[in-house]
């Protein structure tokens, strides 16, 4: 039944290979936007008089500064919502109706395939790099070697569900462009919101009381700042299993949510003939 | 005048692998194939001459264009227009050219056509009084005026190429480039296009080089062709002589209810000649020497045929002649 | 005298583009607003759990945020063009009816876009700038006025220029987005105060790439008088002009190696 979505797995781990000017560039822009959260942190706990703020030393901060920045990068590959855009302004969205296979669907291995590759490429050999260094230094505390594993299972589970959440959003997003063309400033708000309350920006826990209880468990904890906090080792694996299925659980709500807005939408599209 | 000396233009394009382990290949190591798309051509196209630059695609014409525009550098030779080359001094050569590029419009997608002229005028400096003039001309040959308040995205295709025409022409350039101007729109608009292309030409002595797929526009418009292929110029010289050449030929598909033996058919002494094509028959012949009511009267009696499709020479059937003719001589 | 004429030409067909979509246009202002709402709360989020950052408060923070966004604003309404060109237009070869005109590329380039979003951001700017210059009880001398507006105005020329050098290296590369992303890295660096940077990146940015120069000194003057206002307004001038000077030059080389792309 899936079978016939690997083309789609592929060709989103070609593409990812295709443009490798992107990756380098990439590196020396985060490596310059890590620079400047390190200094920020750094001045910030220096400035402050206990050693912990909101549950992070001033160590976990900047592995957790760092890992949230490669994390990001190697697990929203994707370009969903510029491709449903690009299907609606041309109309090649009529075509996929057509087709036998689900518009959905495709994109979600599509995107799948490109974090693959990503994370192969880049990420497998990056979070390696960085782990070592962070736990050489004493940065990651290990309490016993069998977490490592145990950790690094769960934290690919929760990134694989990530992807999946994020691309959720990002088809939500495409698809509710059918009412605008307003495609850029769209795709920047989202990425932006979804940075903010995601944890990408300052960990959750930085929120002011009631709002970091409601983030805690909204979709946004599990697409970056949890799968984050399961790798460095700081979230047991207790609460990684909650998060998990607090995340699966919110991927089929937004899955919902999307073939809904895509049924509405997609009439307005028949009505006007594409 | 336009003159092309040993022109030449050499692209390198990285060579691509299959499969996702190519891909990684490529990653660390790119190798790069040259193409050559034109290679070492030589011509000379006079003022008020109207030219179809023909070709199959991939054969070179747009990279002739772009180096004559002066948006693509030669790797050898040159190009002059009026004595420079547009590459070196862009600025002086593009008040000279007017460009149209079939796919791409030069109009502003989200405004009305009315605005993009105003922009146009100030960017050619084109004074109010020749504006005026041109404009009531251009609006008249090409009936665009209806359509001039509309955003150029609510025009159809048709429409959008007679503003782009009309935007081209607006500074009244004495070369203009034509980049299939007539592709994809249908028989009566093409028509209409041409009439414009000729009125204005007579009007302004514009020198007029288009490229197209369209025999019927190479019939109507030019008096000169140049054929490309692969880089290098196969013909160049008056249409009447390739017509002369080849004479009128023309193509008759039909699918004959009678079984038939297509080495068997064997009438009119030869001058037709029979190709199979799946289920039907190809019919080939000079319609100067042999009536084509003779030959769909055969058809219909002797072959029986249910159905039947005439078709003139295509550029490529040219092309074809010229090169297998080359290769016999 | 022409020119000027061609801009306004340009501008008004680019606003009236913008106004045909006025929903669109609103969700890009709309966007701006988000995104700098998300970097203050950020901000204010930190500061809610130390006293002050080297001793800086959260007011006196919120003023350099404020005004570090004029001076992107400002380039942000006139030049937001460049961006395409570096990530798009010269690879799509849509620069080609750019250089099929007898008019400077630059010139076109800059006159294609009105950036409407831009005003969004200058007047969240000046607001955060007014109401935390209120708070702070900042004395306003004429001084302190007049850098901040040079620093505002020839801020912007700086941005721009960086701006240009760039972009114009898609002229050789086919797309250099992300160096310009880079360059705008180097900006957000400076909505920190100075100080908790270690002395090499603030000589990156005071020498290299001087936002530091259009936006921390300045801030650093108003609020705490630090150097003299006429010294810090007049190198600012100094070294944006030869900026933008190198800029044209950078551009005027480069963009001699643009060719369109094949077929």
């Amino acid at each position: 039944m899936l079978r016939r979505y690997k083309p789609f797995f592929r060709a989103g781990a070609m593409e990812t290979v295709a443009y490798r000017f992107n990756i380098f560039g990439w590196l020396i822009v985060s490596a310059l936007q890590i620079l400047c959260v390190f200094f920020l942190w750094i001045g910030v706990y220096s400035n402050s008089e206990q050693a912990v703020i909101n549950g992070f030393t001033l160590r976990e901060m900047l592995v957790y500064a760092a890992f949230i920045n490669v994390f990001n990068f190697v697990s929203f590959p994707g370009n969903t919502m510029y491709s449903v855009v690009q299907d609606i302004t041309k109309g090649t969205i009529a075509m996929s109706f057509v087709k036998p296979i689900s518009y959905r669907v495709r994109f979600v291995f599509s995107n799948l395939g490109a974090m693959c590759m990503n994370m192969v490429l880049l990420g497998l050999p990056l979070l390696a790099v960085l782990y070592i260094v962070f736990a050489a230094l004493g940065y990651i505390v290990i309490a016993a070697w069998w977490l490592v594993p145990l950790h690094l299972v769960l934290f690919f589970a929760a990134q694989l569900l990530a992807t999946m959440l994020y691309d959720c959003l990002d088809y939500i997003c495409g698809v509710l462009c059918f009412y605008t063309t307003a495609g850029w400033g769209m795709n920047s708000m989202k990425q932006v919101i979804v940075n903010f309350l995601s944890g990408s920006l300052i960990p959750l826990s930085f929120f002011p009381g009631v709002f970091k209880q409601l983030l805690n468990y909204s979709p946004f904890a599990g697409i970056s700042q949890n799968p984050v906090l399961i790798l460095m080792l700081k979230m047991d694996w207790a609460n990684a299993l909650l998060s998990l299925a607090l995340s699966l659980g919110w991927l089929v709500v937004l899955e919902g949510v999307g073939w809904l807005v895509f049924r509405v939408a997609s009439k307005k599209v028949t009505v006007q003939g594409g | 005048m336009i003159q092309l000396q040993n022109l030449t233009k050499i692209f390198k394009k990285p060579i691509r692998k299959e499969g996702v382990l190519g891909m990684l290949k490529t990653l660390f190591s790119a190798k790069y194939e040259e193409i050559v798309a034109v290679d070492h051509i030589n011509a000379e196209i006079g003022d008020g001459e109207i030219v179809g630059y023909i070709g199959s695609n991939g054969a070179g014409k747009s990279t002739t264009i772009k180096m004559m525009c002066g948006i693509l550098t030669p790797t050898e030779g040159k190009v002059l227009v009026d004595g420079i080359e547009p590459y070196k001094a862009r600025r002086k050569v593009a008040s000279k050219i007017g460009v149209v590029f079939g796919q791409k419009t030069q109009l502003w997608w989200d405004i009305p056509l009315i605005e993009s002229f105003k922009v146009l005028k100030e960017i050619y400096r084109i004074d109010d009084a020749d504006y005026r003039e041109r404009m009531d001309f251009l609006c008249e040959t090409l009936g665009i005026r209806e359509f001039l308040n509309q955003a150029v995205r609510t025009l159809s295709l048709g429409q959008r190429m007679r503003a782009d025409l009309a935007a081209a022409w607006l500074h009244n350039p004495q070369i203009l480039f034509l980049d299939e101007p007539t592709i994809g729109l249908d028989v009566l608009v093409k028509q209409h296009i041409r009439e414009a292309i000729k009125t204005m030409n007579a009007k302004y002595n514009t020198t007029v080089i288009l490229t197209t797929h369209d025999m019927q526009d190479i019939e109507d418009l030019c008096s000169r062709i140049i054929i490309i292929e692969k880089g290098g110029i196969i013909y160049d010289g008056p249409l009447a002589d390739i017509k002369h050449r080849f004479g009128d030929l023309r193509t008759l598909t039909v699918n004959p209810q009678a079984s038939f033996d297509a080495d068997l058919l064997n009438t009119f002494d030869g001058k037709v000649t029979y190709e199979r094509d799946g289920d039907g028959l190809l019919v080939k012949f000079n319609a100067d020497e042999v009536a084509l009511e003779h030959v769909v009267d055969y058809c219909f009696h002797t072959l029986k045929t249910s159905d039947l499709k005439v078709a003139e020479i295509t550029v490529e059937d040219v092309v074809r002649q010229i090169l297998e003719e080359q290769e016999a001589g | 005298m022409r020119y000027i004429k061609l801009y306004f030409t340009c501008i008004k067909r680019s606003i009236i583009t913008r106004l045909e979509y006025k929903r669109d246009t609103f969700i890009s202002i709309f966007n701006f607003f988000v995104t700098n709402v998300a970097s203050i709360l950020s901000i204010w989020m930190i500061m809610e759990s130390i006293p002050s950052l080297n001793g800086w408060t959260m007011v006196e923070m919120g003023f350099l945020y404020g005004f570090s966004m004029l001076p992107v604003a400002l380039d942000h309404i006139f030049t937001d063009d460049l961006w395409s060109v570096a990530f798009f237009k010269v690879q799509s070869g849509e620069m080609d009816r750019m250089f099929t005109k007898p008019v400077p590329v630059l010139f076109l380039v800059i006159a294609e876009t009105f950036q409407l979003e831009g005003l969004g951001e200058l007047a969240v700017g000046v607001v955060m700038l007014s109401v935390c210059g209120s708070m702070l009880s900042v004395s306003w001398s004429f001084g302190a006025v007049f850098l901040l507006i040079m620093a505002t105005l020839f801020g912007a020329l700086m941005i721009t220029s960086f701006k240009i050098i760039f972009a114009a290296l898609a002229f050789k590369f086919k797309r250099s987005g992300q160096l310009l992303q880079i360059n705008y890295n180097f900006i957000s660096y400076t909505r920190y105060p100075l100080k908790i940077y270690p002395t090499i990146i603030r000589g990156l940015l005071t020498f290299v790439f001087p936002f530091a120069l259009i936006i921390s000194y300045p801030v650093e003057v108003t609020l705490f008088a630090t150097y003299s206002p006429y010294v810090i307004a007049a190198v600012i001038v100094a070294v944006s002009c030869a900026l933008f000077a190198l800029s044209l030059c950078v551009w005027h080389i480069l963009e001699r190696k643009y060719e369109s792309t094949g077929s």
